[in-house]
């Protein structure tokens, strides 16, 4: 590329052509982007014997294209040169999308301060497309005045076309990585750990071609002891979806702990999308399950239906009736509904994914789903998530995400035995617990009531005295007695003695509500509150 | 969502907290510091309606006593509303709120009473 080049020295069109084109062979094609660009510049710049080589791609966001890679004018890329769509000459073939010579740059309106400083006399550059999409401007120069040739245009094109294609394919792989990072980290790490409620989660990505979804489940403890479980799906793909899903995730967390309740959770997520500058949407199901009575608030923004199996083998789809997708209305209703899972059935959430297929009837695909469901009956959530996605997948070609969330009830069984962290913070979900079994055990409603108080007054004083802070876990057994109800609280900390008035009234409280109560003070440390009352109803 | 709620509302200028749910060991600070923000030095008395209130452990009593003793002291009154078939009712009994606090079944009977007392 030496400046005197003349005009014998530049190679024959076609072996320059041939040159270029070998950059798709598959010693190259697997390079990094940037050394892939670097080899592309060399060669091009060897076809048509030139002295600089360029490719700026377009940033959409700023409507300016930025240098990625460059020969001769390396300096471009370091220094970050950005050329506003429309200015100069870069800008003006980002704009016309078509390409465009100048033979000598005196005459002519250049942006870029560094082809001046080297000395560029002559400019060639063409637009990268992208099924005709503009992603950016491959373009060379010469110090020595030129008039390019049609044959220097086409080496460029062909030089263009592969680069574009690079290009978009390692973006594509770039933000893939991204998005699905963002998605496995989002997924609930601990999910919650209630006696007789089993819940599974599966995410599955697209595996090849399309982006991937703004699809996302979640589970977690609701400050009143209940447990939520949440399925949504972000409209639209890519990043920007997946972190609208992250944003959404983590607003659904932030407004339920803030007290909210289902529906205002799901109005708040609207109001948020609201004030999104650009227009975006998404379903969502919110449940919040109350293992005590195995009743749902379900609330449903445009998101398919939940399907319910039971114990006889059948599966049918819950009506809920559903507001608009968050951010679809301004003012937008979103109603609670009550439903019921029986113990021993099974509740699934899933997205679109999962039932949708092209060429297809939305109820061909919520049927089979269903008749897939009743095949495999309300069985362990993580068995039957993995079945519905194998199953109900099964020889087609998965196109979008599938999020999934499996919740099934089961018998607490005659003895209750829970370990629970000690802190106070407990108690709500302990009362919950034990209430379902002594519902489950025939304890009638006002006894079960003051045994649920009294057990609960033991175990926050398990929780609250008997460690230092934020340590140890005490544990509750509750189990039958022939006429009885024994509940038995224990811990392993240090009772400590206790002689202020207050926590007198609980001894009072405990002692009011059973018949029984006995302290018993291990050596050196532990302690055992044993509370029996007798109960009618539920023979055994 | 969380584990009480606290609704403040006016009737008559008074103050009437209407507090459902549980209060334990977890929220009895919190719920003490809603129910006191509640009452200014204005207000001649406070209602709270336990009517729909589920359990209220040791910690829940002691917030009750506590706030009637606060009051008590600035001058100002208490009192309870709780329906007939409250939950609460023998709680409330056995720790010797019943016999401490003023108790009405109903909300209208309350704002009618406590003023009474006057």
């Amino acid at each position: 590329m030496a400046d005197e080049a003349p005009t014998n020295d530049r190679r024959h069109p076609d072996r320059a052509l041939a040159d270029v084109d070998e950059v798709t062979d598959a010693t190259l094609a697997h390079l990094p982007l940037e050394a892939l660009l670097g080899e592309l510049l060399d060669r091009v710049a060897a076809a048509i014997a030139c002295d600089t080589a360029a490719i700026l791609l377009l940033d959409e966001s700023r409507d300016v294209l930025v240098a990625r890679a460059a020969r001769g004018i390396e300096e471009e890329v370091r220094r970050g040169v950005t050329i506003p769509v429309g200015a100069g000459f870069a800008g003006r073939i980002a704009q016309d999308r078509e390409p465009l010579a100048i033979a000598d740059v005196e005459h002519a309106d250049i942006h870029n301060p560094l082809l001046l400083e080297r000395g560029v006399r002559s400019l060639l550059g063409v637009p990268l497309l992208v099924d005709g999409r503009v992603i950016g401007v491959l373009h060379v120069g010469t110090r020595r005045q030129r008039d390019f040739t049609d044959d220097d245009v086409r080496v460029l094109r062909v030089a263009a076309d592969r680069a574009a294609m690079a290009i978009d394919r390692a973006g594509m792989s770039e933000q893939r990585h991204l998005a699905e990072a963002l998605q496995r980290t989002l997924m609930p790490a601990t999910l919650p750990d209630a006696p007789g409620v089993r819940i599974a989660g599966r995410y599955r990505p697209v595996l090849s071609g399309a982006q991937l979804g703004g699809d996302w489940y979640d589970t977690f403890d609701l400050p009143d002891g209940r447990v939520a479980l949440v399925v949504g799906d972000v409209v639209g793909s890519g990043v920007p979806a997946a972190t609208l899903m992250a944003q959404m995730r983590t607003a659904v967390r932030a407004f339920t702990s803030e007290g909210h309740s289902p529906s205002e959770v799901v109005r708040r997520l609207n109001d948020l999308l609201q004030r999104e500058r650009e227009r975006r949407t998404a379903t969502v199901a919110y449940l919040a399950l109350d293992q005590e009575t195995s009743r749902i608030v379900a609330v449903s923004a445009g998101h398919l239906p939940p399907l319910l199996v039971t114990a006889d083998g059948r599966a049918q789809y819950v009506d809920v009736p559903s507001g608009p997708p968050v951010g679809a209305a301004r003012i937008a209703r979103f109603r609670e509904v009550k439903l019921e899972v029986p113990v021993g059935s099974l509740l699934l959430l899933y997205t679109d994914g999962l039932v949708e297929r092209r060429n297809e009837s939305l109820d061909v695909g919520l049927e089979r789903l269903r008749t897939t469901a009743a095949a495999a009956g309300p069985s362990a959530p993580q068995a039957f998530c993995d079945r519905m996605l194998s199953e109900v997948l099964r020889g087609v070609e998965q196109e979008d995400d599938v999020a999934l969330i499996a919740m099934q009830m089961l018998p607490l069984g005659d003895v209750l035995k829970l370990r629970l962290a000690a802190d106070p913070q407990v108690l709500a979900a302990l009362r919950r617990h034990l209430g379902r079994w002594l519902r489950e055990n025939e304890v009638e409603a006002q006894a079960a009531y003051d045994l649920v108080l009294a057990c609960s007054e033991a175990s926050a004083n398990a929780a609250e005295h008997a460690y230092p802070p934020t340590q140890g876990h005490f544990e509750v057994e509750a189990e039958r007695d022939g006429d009885h109800i024994e509940i038995r609280v224990s811990d392993t900390g240090t009772w400590r003695p206790d002689n202020d008035r207050d926590r007198g009234r609980g001894l009072i409280l405990m002692r009011g509500l059973t018949d029984d109560v006995s302290i018993q003070r291990g050596e050196p440390d532990g302690t055992v509150v044993t509370l029996r009352r007798r109960v009618s109803g539920g023979t055994r | 969502m969380t584990l009480a709620t606290v609704r403040l509302e006016h009737h008559d200028g008074m103050p009437v907290v209407f507090l459902d749910g549980d209060v334990d060991a977890a929220n009895a600070d919190r719920v003490g510091d809603d129910l006191a923000l509640a009452v200014t030095n204005r207000d001649a008395a406070l209602i709270v309606v336990l009517s729909d209130a589920r359990y209220f452990d040791s910690a829940g009593i002691n917030l009750l006593f506590r706030l009637h003793e606060q009051l008590w002291s600035r001058r100002q009154r208490f009192g309870l509303v709780l329906g007939p078939s409250a939950r609460l009712r023998k709680v409330l009994e056995l720790s010797g709120v019943l016999t401490t606090i003023p108790v009405w079944e109903e909300l209208e009977a309350a704002l009618a009473g406590i003023r009474i007392d006057e």
